[in-house]
């Protein structure tokens, strides 16, 4: 698959959803987000990881891959970061992992 | 044969048909005309049909004949048929100028609520931070909030410049001592300290090139070669170990061990952000960032393969 011509800001963001579904994977919680010094993280503390802790970054993962692919009932348009811990308290490990890969689906098909 | 003069056979009928409909004939005249006209007969034909002579049905056609054509000229039947419209015209009383300022205050508005949600979306994620690090410990916050502020962040991404080409006295690469790379092998003992194994000081780019250049080696011979796959993997893996030989040589090598037996690494590099201290590097069997972490005392390596 040729990934000549694309942009690698586009190839950075799937990089570091790839790498946040690996700690999801791995070390997975629920109810912390996960400091510097912590082992695991939750869907939020993972996405911080991916990003060397840029807020900034994180946050606009969060919002343009993961709450997207949130299901459509999990969704607060109003309160979209709140949206993405509630699911991630609410429920186990599987589901995060299938939220993040469908978030770098969601990236992938910004690449094609 | 397609007959395309059919249509405009039947609508000068039609129209014929109406015309004589309204020219106000009487009902012998009506009856002997459309007789006449239908049957295309010679008028004594149709005289004798009629039971009249040749002469008297000519009359009766004749003065039917100016009575239609007098109605035909007086008023047209059909009103004019509807002008056609181009596609590409624009509409009567449409504005373009205000169309466009409109469209640039739609995309203005849609700006400022993304710009809005994402303030919104970043405060609450201080809050999130702030409150777990004050539940660990009080005063924790602040350490915490130093820590967030020393992060490197990267600036924005800039446009692709060619790259430099190489200098005359650029290190050559590493030796690899292949003896020592069998994959049952312990790790090899420590070497003379390289410039980008030294802890007293930060690594720069060009060691972590080196370093990233001596990990990929270890990792290739840890697996056996496999060629590497040009795209970007959908599996990640990250290791974050101590900027030594050693450390490095057994993180690459318990890598090695727990990747899939059929995983291909990729060799599409993962570009590393501008204001980042990183390098990526890359050969035919694998590619590698390495990131240093912790004040240049860890590096954080990353590669991307997929499972078969």
């Amino acid at each position: 698959m040729p990934f000549d011509g694309i942009s690698e800001a586009l190839l950075t963001d799937m990089a570091r959803l790839r790498l946040a579904l690996d700690g999801v994977q791995t070390k997975w919680r629920a109810c912390k987000v996960g400091l510097d010094n912590d082992e695991s993280h939750c869907a939020i503390g993972w996405l911080l990881v991916a990003t060397d802790w840029d807020r900034d970054e994180a946050t606009r993962l969060a919002l343009e891959y993961v709450y997207p692919a949130l299901p459509e009932k999990a969704r607060n348009a109003d309160r979209r970061l709140s949206s993405i811990w509630e699911y991630n308290d609410g429920g186990g490990r599987k589901r995060i992992e299938r939220l993040f890969a469908d978030a770098v689906s969601l990236a992938e098909q910004r690449v094609r | 044969m397609i007959d395309w003069d059919f249509e405009a056979r039947l609508v000068d009928r039609i129209t014929a048909r109406e015309v004589i409909a309204r020219a106000g004939l009487t009902p012998r005249q009506l009856h002997v005309f459309c007789d006449w006209v239908r049957s295309n007969d010679t008028l004594k034909a149709v005289g004798e049909r009629e039971g009249l002579g040749k002469a008297r049905v000519g009359q009766i056609v004749d003065k039917a004949l100016r009575r239609v054509k007098a109605r035909a000229n007086a008023q047209p039947l059909a009103p004019d048929p509807p002008q056609r419209f181009s596609l590409r015209a624009t509409p009567p009383g449409f504005d373009k100028a205000e169309f466009l300022r409109h469209q640039q205050f739609l995309i203005e508005r849609r700006a400022i609520q993304a710009a809005a949600t994402f303030a919104r979306e970043r405060a609450e994620l201080d809050r999130l931070l702030a409150t777990e690090a004050e539940q660990k410990a009080p005063g924790n916050f602040d350490k915490f909030e130093a820590f967030l502020k020393s992060a490197v962040k990267p600036a924005p991404w800039p446009e692709p410049k060619p790259e430099p080409a190489p200098l005359a006295d650029e290190p050559a690469p590493l030796p690899i001592e292949w003896s020592m790379l069998e994959p049952s092998s312990p790790a090899p003992k420590s070497t003379p300290v390289e410039p980008w194994f030294d802890l007293s000081r930060l690594p720069t780019p060009k060691d972590l090139q080196a370093l990233a250049l001596y990990a990929i080696n270890y990792l290739v011979a840890s697996r056996g070669w496999w060629d590497g796959q040009n795209w970007l993997g959908t599996l990640a893996a990250h290791v974050v170990c101590t900027r030594t030989a050693d450390t490095i040589a057994a993180a690459m090598h318990r890598l090695a061990r727990e990747l899939p037996a059929k995983a291909r690494l990729s060799t599409q590099m993962i570009p590393v952000a501008p204001g980042m201290l990183g390098a990526s590097f890359a050969t035919g069997g694998a590619a590698m960032r390495v990131v240093s972490v912790h004040e240049g005392k860890a590096v954080s390596i990353e590669i991307t393969y997929d499972a078969q």
